[in-house]
């Protein structure tokens, strides 16, 4: 099962901070994952729209901009309650619980088999639902 | 008893005069259909109005009108008589002559022997001032916190990206001595940011070692042991709470010597194990000490890396400690302990 082709598996991340963006794009394409990129929320929503391959949503919290990380995360659930999200942050006020269910929240810095992992915890339990299987683990 | 000092009621009007004003507070004396009889030369000057036009007249007359204001009408003639007495009550008013006051007021029925008059001691605080610098207090504090914050959210994303340049880096490597290196170095800024992260879940001032210590290890065996990796890390001690500095240095050493532990204490072919890191105090003295059931060293020493930069650190920050490390190794696993022992401990256990 795991080794299908997914009829989504592109992910989309939001980071403010471009170096840190570039180094976390490097990662995932190194890691296999198709990743697109968008510099603020706004932008983000517009390739959102734009397409229907994005599984994953992996966004910072401080975002330039109409919406920080938070605000993008409940937006894309309410209107596009399939893509997963992943939120990553410094700030020490946040916990996973200001997020959408079953997102994933690391803190930064995080290590980057720890993100990967999480990513594909979740694109593997989307297929595994889009599969039919009524068994479905979350490590949430 | 005052009453007993005073031969007429002229001499005892004489001191409740002086007494109002005498007293800092602005104060208006009122009789019972709420007119002035007499208020405070504080009064007059804070809320700039002349004795001749206030002595005799109702309150809410004064001016034109500007007492006249409903929350005072609600104490005045609800609220004092039926309880009599009235603390720190806070009234917002916009005053003509003087703009947005906010003011504290006291409120004291006083009923007499003889007689059915009753007069109202009323107490009026410009709190304005005060209130606007308390406001201003919480707004600095409120700031510290947004820029507290905002400096840790500023250096986990420099973390962040030392450690992921480091990642990529150790990744396309064709060396793997290099790629080691390049993975420990990684490995050394995550733990740095580990140690960092927990001191500020567990706040400024003094840490509670215990929990603290839980929580590191916690995010070490998450981060550092592979799930095919049977090892186990559990913390014990009696408590106790140690400054910032040096629960930091704390945490390092346990850093270090987990992963020493973690690096070459399980590499025989049992696979699982376990760690203990315990923490313990008597008065100023305490000992901490990692202690692994895996496969030691013959020598004694504990198992590192060939330049020892591991030891260098622990030895360094037991140093910075007033510390000694003590090490044992064998075929029954590796203990390490550092131990603070005061000269005053010392004596009184010679003793």
């Amino acid at each position: 099962m795991k080794n299908r082709a997914l009829a989504a598996k592109a992910i989309l991340i939001v980071e403010n901070d471009q170096l840190l963006k570039l180094l976390t794009i490097d990662i995932l394409e190194e890691a296999g994952f198709v990743v697109l990129d968008a510099a603020d929320a706004d932008e983000a929503v517009t390739v959102l729209a734009g397409r229907t391959d994005i599984a994953v949503l992996l966004t910072g919290i401080n975002l330039s901009g109409s919406m920080d990380g938070v605000s993008l995360a409940h937006a894309v659930r309410a209107r596009w309650p399939h893509i997963k999200i992943v939120a990553v942050s410094g700030r020490t006020h946040l916990s996973a619980v200001d997020f959408p269910a079953e997102s994933r929240f690391l803190r930064k810095p995080y290590h980057s088999a720890a993100m990967i992992s999480a990513i594909r915890t979740l694109i593997d339990t989307a297929d595994a639902r889009r599969d039919g299987n009524s068994q479905v683990y979350l490590d949430v | 008893m005052i009453g007993h000092n005073f031969k007429n009621t002229q001499d005892a009007c004489a001191l409740a005069h002086a007494i109002v004003n005498t007293v800092r507070e602005p104060i208006v004396v009122l009789d019972k259909e709420l007119r002035v009889i007499v208020a405070s030369r504080s009064f007059y000057s804070t809320f700039k109005v002349d004795p001749d036009v206030t002595e005799g007249r109702l309150l809410f007359e004064l001016g034109d009108g500007e007492w006249d204001i409903p929350k005072l009408r609600t104490l005045l003639e609800k609220i004092i008589p039926e309880h009599s007495t009235i603390e720190d009550y806070d009234v917002e008013h916009d005053f003509p002559s003087l703009g947005r006051r906010t003011m504290c007021l006291n409120a004291r029925q006083v009923v007499y022997s003889g007689g059915t008059g009753t007069t109202i001691l009323l107490g009026i605080e410009d709190v304005t001032d005060m209130r606007a610098l308390v406001s201003e207090k919480d707004e600095l504090l409120r700031d510290k916190d947004i820029l507290l914050d905002e400096l840790r959210h500023r250096v986990a994303n420099s973390l962040q990206i030392i450690a992921s340049i480091i990642m990529l880096k150790a990744k396309r490597v064709s060396s793997d001595e290099a790629r080691a290196h390049l993975e420990d170095a990684h490995n050394r800024v995550m733990s740095v940011a580990t140690v960092q992260q927990q001191l500020h879940v567990a706040g400024v001032g003094r840490i509670e070692i215990q929990p603290y210590l839980s929580k590191l290890c916690g995010a070490l065996a998450g981060s550092m042991i592979a799930d095919d990796r049977a090892i186990t890390i559990e913390v014990l001690g009696d408590g106790g709470s140690a400054a910032c500095r040096e629960a930091e240095s704390f945490g390092l050493i346990v850093t270090e010597l987990v992963i020493n532990s973690l690096k070459h204490a399980f590499n025989g072919p049992k696979k699982g194990g376990h760690i203990t890191v315990s923490y313990d105090v008597s008065g100023d003295d305490w000992k901490l000490s990692v202690v692994d059931d895996g496969s030691g060293k013959p020598d004694g020493q504990f198992a590192q890396a060939k330049e020892g930069l591991g030891t260098g650190i622990v030895n360094a920050l037991a140093k910075q400690l007033n510390a000694q490390v003590e090490t044992a190794s064998g075929p029954e696993g590796t203990s390490i302990s550092i131990t603070h022992a005061t000269f005053e401990a010392k004596k009184v256990r010679a003793a």
